[in-house]
């Protein structure tokens, strides 16, 4: 009994010698690193992949494990990880998070390294949010804001043969489609309670001349805010708004879009391609449209609110150098040129790329004036709990449980008295 | 007395007791002491001590009771659904018929659904725009347009519990069935020679013996319901409009959107006092009735 049980005991000794032989170990002078991405459409998990094979195939001594998760994931991902010495090397960053990231020491300062080719050709507004108390501690890697995507095949059923001037004729326009029954809700717009929200109505809000925060970082949402919010209240009220925008992100007001129950939505650059993709969708490349959102009559012209996304090397990385030469290559014109199919490229000279435009060139047109006025949510270390607090107010108006004057005073009030 | 025997027992379940300490208690008084700081997510400083700071404005934060209130109706209607309809499934299933073996085994598959998994599956059934529950509903001419059942403020937290309790009814019934399993067929003849219709035998005879195995039950259920997390992270994330946003959601908020880990240590371990104050009373209750 006794000699069994030290022959169990030493079998279970040596079993950690039997599993030393199965794991895979990284053969010396091999650098690995880890980079956080976005489950994503534009650029897709298989993007990424592909361009980090390409990155891996060109640097033989450097394997980068990727990770995908959704977006709404993505900040405590980042957080948790770097947090848990189990840090990711490079990381894909929002432009509301950099002021977050930067302030907790999380990003490594890269403005001594970016390449010359890269300050010059790249666009200006990328550079603005990735950009911290002078430091650059991102590269731009996507540019986007949420466009106005429209139906020009319902507009002319209705008698309208351009697009809207402002948003005022836009809801003219609305009324026109649903009075002669060619579609019950001409808008659907993403309204559940997460940031997709927060996009939407910082456009709005932007289109009747307002801004979350004034120069000193108070929040004044009492005039514009207001407006804003009572435009979206009275389209829910009218019954111009489809109903169900309330539990709807992103990717539910592209199906809908596509399938023709709406003729108006705001949506990111993303949805041009896949709106007019017969493996997507119903409609025909001539019944998709695009714009920057027009302003209210007499306000503004357009608006536009930023939503672009920059990559970043985490400062408890052990291989900084290897991590930016990854970034730099993932944004590379060559690469960004090459998978630009779903994703315009932040490179100033591909705008003026035919085989760029090709296909596509009113999305094109409708970048480069957006990139030109587009506003940013705000900068601030604490946006997370900021946005939280905006997006349960603004639903609570949305709902008619609060007049938006109130739902937004109210917010206002709770965001002053954040610690 | 501590003999060799006990000694070697206690030698065995040491490495497991030292497992248990790392992966339970540990993180427990890890919990503990954050709730005394106000440490944030990522914040290279140290932390403060604040003392009940974190707990006092726990007990005035708005948000928070709403939060509780959502978790306390949540559990009051969940369990209430799942005991009647676990008991009264486990009733049908006591009973002979053919194929009772295949539905049996039927019952285990919500269960063993993982919650997550479940939770996807829900939100496809109450799509706004193609749900099978709008198309059902609206073809048998319940509804005249389909409904965004998470996307309204007054039926969302409704909808979640509809879910949850699907999901989780087969456990009282598997338990409610285990226990009806033992139940002498021969008491239940003597009650109907004496006359006693099948009202009458459930609640004298069926449901006495019933009641040990529900109350197990009951506390496991009541446990899960008030710390429900997952279930609602998936399907509404706590919208809309926080109507759906329990004490767990807010506790996670807290902890990692506003990235104030030490308030967010203090609301979870309130939350774990409420849960164990209604436990006692419960336990306390029972040993009375016992008594």
């Amino acid at each position: 009994m006794k000699k069994g049980f030290v022959l169990l005991f030493c079998l279970f000794c040596l079993l950690p010698m039997f599993g030393a032989g199965t794991k895979e170990s990284a053969p010396s002078g091999l650098i690995e690193l880890r980079f956080l991405g976005m489950a994503q459409a534009a650029y897709s998990e298989q993007n990424v992949n592909d361009m980090t094979a390409d990155f891996m195939k060109a640097h033989p001594n450097i394997k980068v494990y990727t990770e995908f998760v959704p977006y709404e994931e993505l900040r405590n991902k980042t957080l948790l990880a770097y947090g848990s010495n189990n840090s990711y090397d490079a990381v894909l960053v929002d432009d509301i998070w950099f002021t977050e990231y930067d302030s907790k020491g999380m990003l490594v300062d890269i403005t001594a390294d970016i390449p010359q080719s890269y300050r010059d050709g790249v666009l200006a507004g990328g550079w603005n949010f990735t950009t911290k108390k002078g430091k650059v501690v991102g590269l731009p890697w996507f540019l986007d804001t949420m466009y106005l995507f429209y139906n020009p095949t319902m507009l002319k059923a209705a008698g309208y043969a351009t697009a809207p001037k402002s948003v005022e004729e836009m809801v003219e326009m609305g009324r026109a489609l649903k009075a002669k029954n060619i579609v019950e809700y001409p808008f659907v717009f993403s309204l559940a309670q997460a940031e997709a929200l927060i996009c939407v109505y910082s456009n709005f809000l932007e289109a009747f001349g307002g801004s979350f925060q004034d120069a000193q970082g108070n929040y004044i949402l009492d005039t514009s805010g207001v407006k804003a919010l009572e435009f979206l209240v009275a389209l829910k009220q009218e019954g111009l708004l489809n109903p169900n925008s309330l539990e709807y992100l992103e990717e539910d007001v592209r199906r809908v879009f596509s399938t023709g129950d709406a003729a108006f939505t705001l949506n990111w650059g993303y949805m041009y391609a896949l709106a007019s993709d017969p493996a997507e969708s119903k409609l025909k490349k001539e019944d998709v449209a695009v714009m920057v959102l027009p302003g209210s009559k007499g306000v503004k012209e357009s608006a536009a609110m930023s939503g672009s996304m920059g990559l970043s090397v985490l400062s408890k990385s052990k291989h900084p150098k290897e991590a930016l030469q990854y970034i730099l290559y993932l944004s590379s014109k060559e690469v960004q040129d090459t998978y630009s199919n779903l994703q315009l490229p932040v490179w100033t000279a591909s705008y003026d790329d035919p085989a760029i435009q090709a296909g596509r060139t009113d999305l094109v047109a409708a970048a480069k004036k957006a990139f030109s006025i587009m506003n940013v949510r705000p900068s601030v270390p604490n946006y997370q709990e900021v946005s939280a607090i905006f997006q349960q107010h603004i639903q609570t108006a949305l709902y008619g449980e609060k007049t938006p004057k109130q739902a937004l005073s109210d917010a206002v009030q709770m965001v002053k008295g954040l610690k | 007395m501590v003999t060799k025997g006990t000694r070697w027992y206690s030698l065995l379940l040491a490495p497991m007791m030292l497992v248990m300490g790392a992966v339970i208690g540990w993180p427990l008084i890890q919990t503990f002491v954050l709730s005394f700081t106000d440490s944030q997510l990522m914040d290279a400083s140290q932390p403060t001590f604040v003392g009940f700071q974190n707990f006092i404005a726990g007990f005035k934060n708005q948000g928070f009771h709403d939060a509780l209130k959502v978790s306390a109706l949540f559990a009051l209607v969940v369990v209430s659904s799942e005991m009647v309809l676990g008991t009264g499934v486990a009733l049908l299933l006591n009973e002979p018929f053919r194929g009772r073996n295949v539905v049996r085994a039927l019952l285990i598959l919500p269960w063993a659904v993982p919650t997550t998994v479940n939770a996807i599956m829900w939100r496809l059934i109450y799509n706004p725009e193609y749900g099978a529950l709008n198309s059902l509903l609206f073809q048998l001419g319940f509804i005249e347009k389909y409904i965004s059942w998470l996307g309204s403020a007054d039926k969302a937290l409704g909808s979640v519990m509809f879910a949850d309790v699907w999901k989780n009814f087969s456990l009282v019934a598997m338990i409610a069935l285990a226990s009806l399993q033992s139940l002498p067929d021969s008491q239940i003849e003597a009650a109907k020679i004496d006359g006693a219709n099948a009202l009458q035998r459930f609640r004298y005879i069926t449901l006495p013996h019933l009641i040990p195995s529900l109350q197990v039950a009951l506390v496991l259920r009541i446990i899960e319901a008030v710390k429900v997390f997952d279930i609602i992270y998936v399907m509404t994330k706590g919208g809309p409009a926080n109507k759906t946003r329990s004490g767990s959601i807010f506790v996670y908020q807290e902890a990692f959107t506003n990235s104030r880990m030490g308030s967010g240590a203090a609301y979870a371990i309130i939350m774990v006092c409420l849960i164990m104050i209604l436990i006692a009373f419960y336990l306390r209750g029972i040993s009375r009735k016992e008594n």
